[in-house]
C-alpha cells in the first residue's frame, strides 16, 4: 500500500533511495512517516478500545464520529444499561466527545482508548 | 458473567472490614471484587475505590475510575461484583441502578444492610443483577455467592 502511493507522487521510499532509484529532486519530499499517515488517512486504521479489562479492537477512519465507534464498543463488550452513562476516554483521561470525528478527537493509530462510566455512584 | 462466583470467607471479612473502617458506621462505602479473565468464576482480589461518600451515598472518583480502568487491563482483570453499604434495609435504590460500575449483562451489585455492622455474611443482603433488557432484577445470594 505504501509503495503504491510512494510511486503515484513519484515519492521516495526507504528501497529507492538506498538503492540510488530516488526521483530526482524529491529526495526529501515526505518521510515514510508522512507517507504511512497519509495511507492512514485515506484508509483507516486500528485502535483498541479496553471495557472492563478487556481489550477489542476496532477499525476506524479519521472523518467518522466518535460515537460510530463508541457504538461499536457498545455493542461488541454487550453493555445493556444506561450507555448514556458511558463514554470513550483517551489514555490521558479526556472524554471524547460524540460528535467528533476520529481526526478532530486526535485518535491515531494502534491508541488505546478506555470505555468507561462517566460517574460511578451508589445510593 | 459466571452463573455463580466462589469467594473465601477471608475475602468477605476484608470486605466487612473495608466497609466498616470506612464508612465508621455513619457512610456509606463501596468496594469491588475482582477475579482474572483467565479463571472468572473464582473471586481473588478486592479493591476499595476512592470515593466521597456520606449518609446515603458515594460517588467513585472519576480520576481514581481512569487509573483503575487501565490496571484492570494491564493485569487481565475484571470487576465481577460491586459492594456496597446502605445506613439500614438493604435494596437496589434508583442511583444503585442508574450508575453501575459495570453495564453489561450478567453483573452482580450486592447491598448490605446497617454500615455493615451486623455480623459476617449475606444475612439482610440484596444481591441484583443486570439483565440483558439493562434493567435489574432481584436474584437470590445462595444461588449466585458460593463461600469456600
Amino acid at each position: 500500500m505504501v509503495a503504491g502511493v510512494a510511486s503515484k507522487r513519484k515519492v521516495n521510499t526507504v528501497e529507492n533511495v538506498a538503492t540510488g532509484q530516488a526521483e530526482p529532486g524529491t529526495e526529501k519530499s515526505l518521510p515514510i512517516e508522512a507517507i504511512a499517515s497519509e495511507e492512514h488517512a485515506t484508509h483507516g486504521f486500528k485502535v483498541t478500545v479496553i471495557y472492563n479489562g478487556v481489550g477489542k479492537e476496532f477499525a476506524v477512519k479519521p472523518a467518522e464520529s466518535v460515537k460510530q465507534l463508541f457504538d461499536q464498543a457498545v455493542m461488541a463488550f454487550g453493555i445493556t444499561g444506561n450507555v448514556h452513562t458511558l463514554s470513550l476516554y483517551n489514555p490521558g483521561g479526556q472524554e471524547l466527545s460524540d460528535a467528533m470525528t476520529i481526526k478532530d478527537a486526535g485518535i491515531k493509530p494502534k491508541d488505546e482508548l478506555l470505555l468507561r462510566p462517566s460517574a460511578v455512584k451508589a445510593g | 458473567m459466571s452463573s455463580r462466583y466462589q469467594l473465601s470467607h477471608q475475602i468477605l471479612s476484608e470486605t466487612f472490614a473495608h466497609c466498616r473502617q470506612c464508612g465508621r458506621g455513619a457512610r456509606e462505602c463501596q468496594v469491588l471484587w475482582l477475579s482474572p479473565w483467565s479463571a472468572p468464576d473464582t473471586i481473588t482480589k478486592i479493591v476499595h475505590p476512592r470515593h466521597a461518600a456520606n449518609y446515603g451515598g458515594i460517588d467513585v472518583d472519576s480520576r481514581w475510575l481512569h487509573q483503575f480502568w487501565q490496571t484492570l487491563a494491564q493485569e487481565k482483570y475484571g470487576v465481577r461484583i460491586q459492594i456496597h453499604t446502605h445506613p439500614g434495609e438493604a435494596f437496589h435504590s434508583a442511583t444503585d441502578d442508574a450508575f453501575p460500575i459495570i453495564h453489561a449483562a450478567g453483573f452482580l451489585s450486592l447491598v448490605i444492610p446497617d454500615f455493615a455492622q451486623g455480623p459476617i455474611g449475606f444475612n439482610g443482603a440484596f444481591l441484583a443483577e443486570l439483565g440483558a433488557d439493562g434493567c435489574w432484577q432481584e436474584v437470590s445470594v445462595l444461588e449466585r455467592l458460593l463461600l469456600v
